[in-house]
């Protein structure tokens, strides 16, 4: 699955914090979806980080490898795009 | 016309200019005198106009009621969402501390043409209560031997026929279909008008239910109002336990109940209270959500 660049969250999202995980609920589909302390950040920046810039806080956050991050990141990406989750942001450059 | 002021669930209420088919209408469906949480800063009001107000541009958003299944099409700008049906119409604005609901083109309809602003004006009401910090629950409650329980479930999955049960058991009715929970403190109070059952779950009442003043109520159920009930009734207490109604499946015996895990808990809360329009009130439901997954038992109960 081809990656975009810059992604937002799909406002039809429910999102339910319960500290330890972050679940979120799609009302139509009612499928749901549980986030963990990296999915969370990637939830939660992706609308205003491009997917680069949210590699490089995945990384600093948990002091890890790039390379790991950068796994993590998209993969995770990958998944939340697939299912609705996420949808691709349009180019807002003036 | 009149200015109309009372509080709804402990939120204060006013509206002005109102006539008299509104009037009805909205201590019909929003005046519960007996249901009195403690006064609350969120304050609601409505104002009624003749002609729409200047509304402008906004986005589209669809929300599906469960009220006879009918689709509400909104738009919406910022904190500010409308919905239009011909001349009237109604728009709400939700700010930190207070609800402004504005509805127009209603003084010379009668009932039947108002009806689908009437209910998106009810929409904008619960929208409303929940942004105050309320937490709608779609169940039956009982209360027996000083328990109270709440019985939720999708459509006809038996919340009304459970309570049915409940009640030839011994308990008594605290709601049959809608209440509101503070999630910080489990008070759950009792948004129904009375008891209403079709005729077969009338038929399963204990007799003392059965001779008591019941009417046809206008979809066909039998309804008996909570002021002809002839018992002393609670129309809020501290909710004890949830149960999420499930079809007694071959493996399962019937009235077997079962721990949840917690994400579906989180989804039958959600199902329980509706998805919310804006923001801000699914941020409210979201922590009551988390609020009431550490504060109460929930289970699944195999009826």
């Amino acid at each position: 699955m081809e990656l975009h660049h810059k992604y937002e969250q799909n406002p039809d999202i429910i999102e339910t914090d319960l500290e330890e995980e972050l679940i979120l609920l799609d009302p139509k589909s009612q499928e749901m979806f549980s986030l963990n302390d990296t999915g969370r950040i990637v939830w939660n920046e992706l609308s205003s980080s491009t997917v680069p810039e949210v590699v490089s806080l995945v990384k600093t956050t948990f002091d890890i490898s790039k390379e790991i991050a950068e796994r993590d990141v998209t993969e995770l990406v990958s998944n939340l795009s697939e299912a609705g989750l996420i949808i691709p942001r349009a180019n807002t450059n003036g | 016309m009149d200015n109309l002021s009372f509080p709804i669930l402990g939120r204060a209420f006013h509206a002005e200019n109102v006539p008299p088919l509104l009037e009805r209408w909205l201590k019909e469906h929003l005046y519960y005198p007996e249901v009195s949480p403690p006064e609350n800063f969120y304050s609601i009001k409505l104002e009624v106009l003749d002609k729409a107000p200047d509304l402008g541009e906004g986005v589209s958003r669809k929300s599906e009621a469960d009220m006879n299944d009918e689709v509400f099409w909104w738009k919406q700008d910022g904190s500010r969402w409308w919905f239009v049906e011909g001349d009237t119409g109604i728009q709400f604005i939700v700010d930190s501390d207070a609800f402004n609901i504005t509805i127009w083109g209603i003084r010379n309809g009668s009932r039947p043409e108002l009806k689908k602003t009437f209910m998106a004006m009810y929409l904008a009401f619960l929208e409303a209560i929940r942004v105050s910090g309320l937490f709608p629950l779609h169940a039956s409650v009982a209360i027996k031997d000083d328990l109270v329980t709440a019985y939720t479930g999708e459509s006809g999955m038996g919340k009304s026929t459970t309570l049915v049960k409940a009640l030839a058991d011994g308990a008594e009715p605290l709601a049959e279909d809608l209440s509101w929970l503070d999630p910080r403190t489990t008070t759950i109070y009792g948004w129904d008008n009375g008891l209403r059952f079709w005729e077969d779950g009338w038929e399963k009442l204990p007799e003392k239910y059965k001779k008591m003043d019941w009417n046809g109520d206008r979809d066909g159920k039998m309804i008996l109002p909570w002021d002809k009930l002839d018992l002393e009734r609670t129309p809020s207490a501290q909710l004890d336990q949830l149960y999420l109604l499930r079809r007694c499946a071959d493996e399962k015996e019937l009235l077997e109940t079962e721990s949840v895990p917690t994400h579906l808990a989180v989804r039958a809360l959600w199902e329980a209270s509706g998805v919310p329009l804006t923001d801000t009130a699914k941020k409210k439901i979201s922590q009551g959500i988390a609020q009431l997954l550490s504060r109460l038992q929930i289970a699944v109960l195999y009826i």
